[in-house]
């Protein structure tokens, strides 16, 4: 059995100590919530880089008002049984009740389905979610004493861009034959009611190779979603092949896809960290969860493949330049 | 003024100096060193600046690069780096100097005042320079003057000059700022440290102030001012140096005040004085003159005038010796002159010159010698006193006490005559009626002895009876004493102890007053001790020191003292008893201690007594020991005398005078008897004659004898001033039983060769005539 509750704050343990406010913290949320407790219940494990992000923007914002944050993992990556998730979710429990936290942040969704939704529904306890992906329905959300935001992607904004650089609005998405993406694809369309002209989802390179010139010639612009599921991928070749082949203005919203893409306009993790703590000083300092409404997350880390892009004759204005990341940056010693 | 040239004004001012010159060189070098700190900093910090933008060009042209459309992108990215540059650097107000940009074609890139993209004629040297030079600094001055500081950087990849250009008085604005801060700073500390050093000089001064405020009362007369200084560092010492200077200062004046006093008043009693002297010079019966140092008058007194029968007039500018003629005098008076000593004698004997009927007269006179500014003797005040009337007293009351002492010695004197008259009587007498000649020889021989020691004992009596003038010699007071003392007290009922010292001094006295003294002192114990009891006579030689109580002159004196035992003196008598006719003894003249006081005094000693009623008395007196040349004298005297002579045989012509037969034919014998040939003569003019005669005769006489006194002829005083005109070469001797009178004692002023006193025996005649005779 994996040791779930790991001490990560420089207080553990010293609830003497954080039981007393700062006395020169200054900060709006610090001036009342300062030497309270918080509880990070992770659905995923340590070393997930995304818990390591959204973990470090919440401590990072959670410290600054002298808050102290204890974290809690659900281990939901490596744990596929559900019988599972509800122990590691019960553990999470008692540690609330013997803790006795002012707050909890549930991460991701196996903390809302295996401990907000069955044991603090309506409680007292106030609870801020973040990271639920596309809907928050299913956990029946809103609580009473819970908010939180709902995680997206952002291809209304990617495919909006696009458009700007596209020689027509035939609109394509090329991905893995996986589970995921095929949900991800019917979320695009009942979420944002956006309809691809051609969706092809494959389980070779080969394949993924051959759709990619086949869309080439069908679509205007095409959404390369991700590259789970596929077999054999070779990233050097993949980034040739698509300098190569590539007519038409692409784009991805998935952070490890960009460099085969013109355009990427991935989430950003730190972002719903960053949330979930300010949230949570806002409901400390006094505001009730449920006057807080339930949001999604905005913000995109834009990048632009300009050899890609110098292939297709684009020019981006100086607006966009500015904003994004070369690929080629990443690339360059 | 006074405040200006105060020492504590002087000595804030050259603190002030101090701290001025001071502060400027401290603003001095910190301006400099700051200057140049400020040059390295702000070369540093706005190479700094450069280097963050440059980077930031750089940052920018890499991006450039990562476009891949470089020539595409190239005036966005310059545009936008612009603008991010302006939005950056230009948007604070605070801000005071900007980076500006321009590029290699002098186009305004960035400015915060110049607009982009045009070309400033005005500013054409200055782009051209900044161009020219690419990359470093330089000063340059604007056209309206303002001192200007440009730092500058390449960017070659967009051919962009990024510069900074900003007045140099932005650039060393901290070093303005700091200068003036510092100034301030300079300012108010050197205010503080002028007030704290004021404070301390004008504590440090305070003494010093005080001292002056004291010194400025001195000098209105104020010497009172109290100085209160409690420092004890040189201040406090000067100030107690000036404290004992002030009081010192009025101890002079104090002194001066009343030496001005005693001046005034000493003035006033001199001028009283004078008047005084005025007034005694001119009416005392004193003789005064006042004589220049060749003794010539000056002035005389009335009494001196009227005493020479002349006219004080006359004597003025005449010689003092020319008058009276005086080779004695003379040289007593030049003597005073040489010594400047003043010279006086009492009772001195004068004859006035060429006046042989007028008496022989006693002067008590003194020379005081008058010195000039250069301590020589210029002047000489004679001074005569005419003591003839108190000298004739003076004997008379000698002889009157002297003849109650004889009264009171008659007895006893009597009785021994007696017994030496009976044993002479008695042994002449036995011899006449014996027929046998060795009795006769034996009797007549007891006869002698007896008439010997009547002969000594008529000497004793004589020599107390004498009288007159003292007439001195010297003496061993030893035998004096003893013999005077046993004479006055035969007979007495008290014993006499004597101790004498062997070895005294010479005396120079009047043997017979001198044997009064002793006589009257012993009579006096003898007296005070009617009861019996022993006498205690002690003589011994003393010094007698400057500072000694006894009113005598310091020098060599023999001390003789009298103690008896007998009822003592009261002390109330003490101071009387030696006043005349003061006597507590039931029929006691009162004389006989007067007497000896005078006595005493006039042989220049002193008598004293201590005494306490019952207790007995002790009287001493002092004389003084005999001069060294009344010593050479006597020895001179004494050559003959101890060398013996013989007696026989005698050889030469000698001439006697004596009135007295007896005599006459007794020293004819004598000295025919010693082999002389013999010439009597019983009158001076008979000695004249004889004299003359055997000059005449180729016969002279070797020698003559002369009896002092003849009564009714000439005597031995007239005869050899007769004989001196004769034969100045006469060897004259005189003789007389009173050997007191002054010819006796000075017989060689009056022309003799030698003294012969009466009584005297053969042998006496021959030593004196064998000294004269073989004198040349």
């Amino acid at each position: 059995m994996p040791i779930l509750f790991t001490a990560c704050s420089g207080r553990t343990g010293d609830t003497s100590q954080s039981a007393h406010p700062a006395p020169n913290s200054e900060t709006a949320a610090g001036a009342v919530s300062a030497g309270r407790r918080i509880l990070y219940v992770d659905s995923y494990h340590a070393e997930y880089e995304a818990s390591i992000v959204r973990q470090g923007a919440a401590r990072e914002t959670l410290e600054a008002a002298d808050i102290e944050m204890r974290v809690v993992y659900l281990d939901a990556k490596r744990k596929k049984l559900d019988d599972d998730l509800k122990a590691a979710a019960l553990r999470a429990k008692r540690i609330i009740d013997s803790w006795q936290p002012d707050l909890v942040i549930a991460a991701d969704d196996a903390a809302s389905k295996y401990l907000v939704m069955p044991y603090f529904r309506n409680r007292d306890l106030p609870i801020v979610f973040m990271g639920v992906n596309w809907d928050a329905g299913p956990y029946g959300y809103p609580y009473r004493n819970v908010t939180g935001q709902v995680e997206i992607e952002l291809v209304r904004e990617l495919i909006s861009e696009l458009r700007k650089y596209a020689h027509g609005n035939r609109l394509g998405i090329l991905c893995g034959n996986t589970l995921t993406d095929r949900k991800t694809v019917e979320y695009y369309k009942n979420i944002f009611e956006i309809n691809f002209d051609r969706a092809m989802f494959v389980n070779t390179f080969e394949d993924w190779q051959c759709a990619y010139a086949t869309l080439q010639n069908e679509v205007d612009i095409l959404i390369v979603r991700n590259n789970a599921g596929i077999s054999g991928w070779e990233d050097t070749f993949a980034r040739s092949y698509v300098l190569d082949m590539t007519r038409i203005v692409t784009g991805t919203v998935v952070m490890h896809i960009v460099q085969y893409v013109l355009l990427g306009y991935a989430k950003i993790d730190y972002e719903l960290g960053e949330y979930a703590a300010a949230t949570a000083l806002k409901i400390l300092n006094g505001t009730p969860p449920n006057e807080i409404p339930i949001s999604t997350n905005r913000k995109a880390k834009i990048t632009l493949n300009m050899s890609l892009a110098k292939e297709l004759g684009i020019k981006f204005p100086m607006e966009m330049i500015e904003k994004a990341t070369f690929i080629e940056e990443q690339e360059l010693p | 003024m006074k405040r200006l040239h105060s020492i504590r004004t002087r000595l804030l001012l050259f603190a002030a100096g101090v701290f001025v010159l001071t502060a400027l060189f401290v603003l001095l070098a910190a301006d400099y060193q700051l200057t140049r700190i400020t040059d390295r900093s702000q070369a540093a910090l706005y190479e700094q600046k450069l280097a963050t933008i440059i980077n930031i060009l750089e940052s920018r042209h890499e991006r450039l690069l990562r476009t891949g459309q470089i020539e595409a992108y190239r005036d966005d990215f310059m545009n936008s780096t612009i603008g991010h540059l302006t939005w950056g650097y230009y948007l604070s107000s605070d801000q005071l100097v900007y980076p500006c940009i321009i590029n290699t074609e002098y186009e305004i890139l960035m400015h915060p005042e110049l607009l982009m993209g045009k070309r400033s004629p005005a500013t054409a040297d200055f782009f051209s320079k900044v161009i020219t030079l690419k990359n470093g600094d330089f000063d340059y001055v604007t056209e309206s003057g303002e001192r200007m500081w440009c730092v500058f950087r390449f960017f070659k990849e967009w051919n962009w000059i990024v510069f900074y250009s900003f007045p140099q008085e932005v650039k060393y604005g901290d070093v303005s700022r700091l200068r003036n801060s510092l100034l301030v700073t300079l300012l108010v500390l050197g205010l503080v440290v002028i007030a704290i050093l004021s404070l301390i000089v004008t504590r440090m001064t305070r003494p010093l102030r005080r001292l002056t405020t004291a010194s400025i009362a001195m000098t209105v007369g104020d010497l009172d001012h109290i100085i209160d200084i409690g420092a004890r560092d040189e201040i406090g010492i000067l100030a107690r140096s000036f404290m004992n200077m002030r009081d010192s200062i009025r101890a002079k004046i104090r002194d001066l005040q009343r030496e001005i006093t005693e001046h005034r008043k000493a003035e006033r009693e001199l001028r009283d004085s004078n008047e005084l002297l005025e007034q005694i010079f001119s009416t005392t019966h004193f003789l005064l003159a006042y004589l220049d140092s060749d003794f010539n008058f000056i002035r005389v007194n009335e009494a001196y005038a009227r005493a020479g029968n002349q006219p004080q007039d006359y004597y003025i500018g005449k010689n003092h010796f020319g008058l009276y003629p005086n080779k004695e005098n003379q040289a007593i008076f030049q003597g005073v002159v040489d010594t400047g000593e003043p010279f006086s004698v009492e009772a001195k004997r004068f004859h006035y010159p060429g006046q042989v009927e007028r008496d022989t007269t006693y002067w008590d006179w003194s020379l005081i010698p008058v010195k000039d500014e250069a301590g020589r003797v210029h002047r000489l005040v004679l001074s005569l006193n005419d003591v003839t009337e108190a000298k004739k007293m003076e004997a008379e009351l000698l002889k009157t006490q002297k003849l109650e002492s004889i009264g009171i010695l008659a007895g006893g004197i009597a009785h021994d005559f007696n017994n030496l008259l009976t044993a002479i009587l008695g042994n002449i007498s036995f011899a006449s009626m014996s027929s046998n000649t060795a009795t006769i020889a034996e009797r007549l021989a007891e006869a002698e002895r007896a008439s010997v020691r009547a002969q000594e004992l008529a000497r004793q009596l004589l020599t107390f009876s004498k009288g007159g003038a003292p007439v001195k010699k010297i003496i061993s007071l030893g035998d004096l004493l003893e013999t005077t003392v046993a004479f006055t007290l035969r007979g007495a009922n008290i014993s006499c102890e004597f101790a004498i010292s062997p070895d005294l001094f010479p005396l120079e006295v009047d043997v017979g007053q001198l044997s009064q003294v002793i006589s009257n002192l012993s009579i006096n114990a003898d007296q005070a001790m009617a009861e019996g009891g022993k006498l205690k006579v002690q003589a011994g030689n003393v010094a007698v020191g400057e500072n000694d109580p006894l009113s005598i002159e310091a020098g060599d004196y023999v001390k003789v003292c009298f103690e008896d035992q007998g009822s003592g003196i009261a002390a109330e008598h003490l101071t009387n008893i030696f006043d005349p006719f003061f006597t507590t003894k039931k029929g006691g003249s009162g004389l006989g201690l007067s007497i000896s006081h005078s006595i005493i005094k006039n042989h220049g000693g002193c008598i004293t007594v201590d005494s306490q009623a019952g207790q007995g008395a002790v009287f001493c007196f002092y004389l003084p020991a005999a001069q060294k040349k009344s010593l050479e004298k006597l020895e001179k005297s004494l050559e003959g005398v101890l060398e013996e002579p013989a007696l026989l045989p005698g050889s030469g012509k000698i001439l006697v005078l004596d009135d007295e037969e007896m005599i006459r034919k007794l020293i004819t014998r004598i000295l025919s008897h010693a082999g002389y040939e013999v010439e009597p003569a019983a009158d001076g003019s008979e000695v004249i004659d004889l004299y003359r005669q055997a000059l005449k005769n180729g016969e002279p006489f070797d020698a003559v004898i002369m009896d002092l006194t003849i009564p009714g002829g000439m005597g031995g005083k007239e005869t050899i001033k007769k004989l001196l005109e004769i034969d100045p070469q006469v060897k004259a001797i005189v003789s007389s039983g009173y050997s007191e009178d002054p010819i006796m004692t000075n017989y060689e002023q009056y022309g003799f060769c030698s003294m012969l006193s009466k009584p005297y025996n053969s042998k006496d005649i021959y030593i004196i005539l064998q000294q004269v005779l073989a004198a040349d």
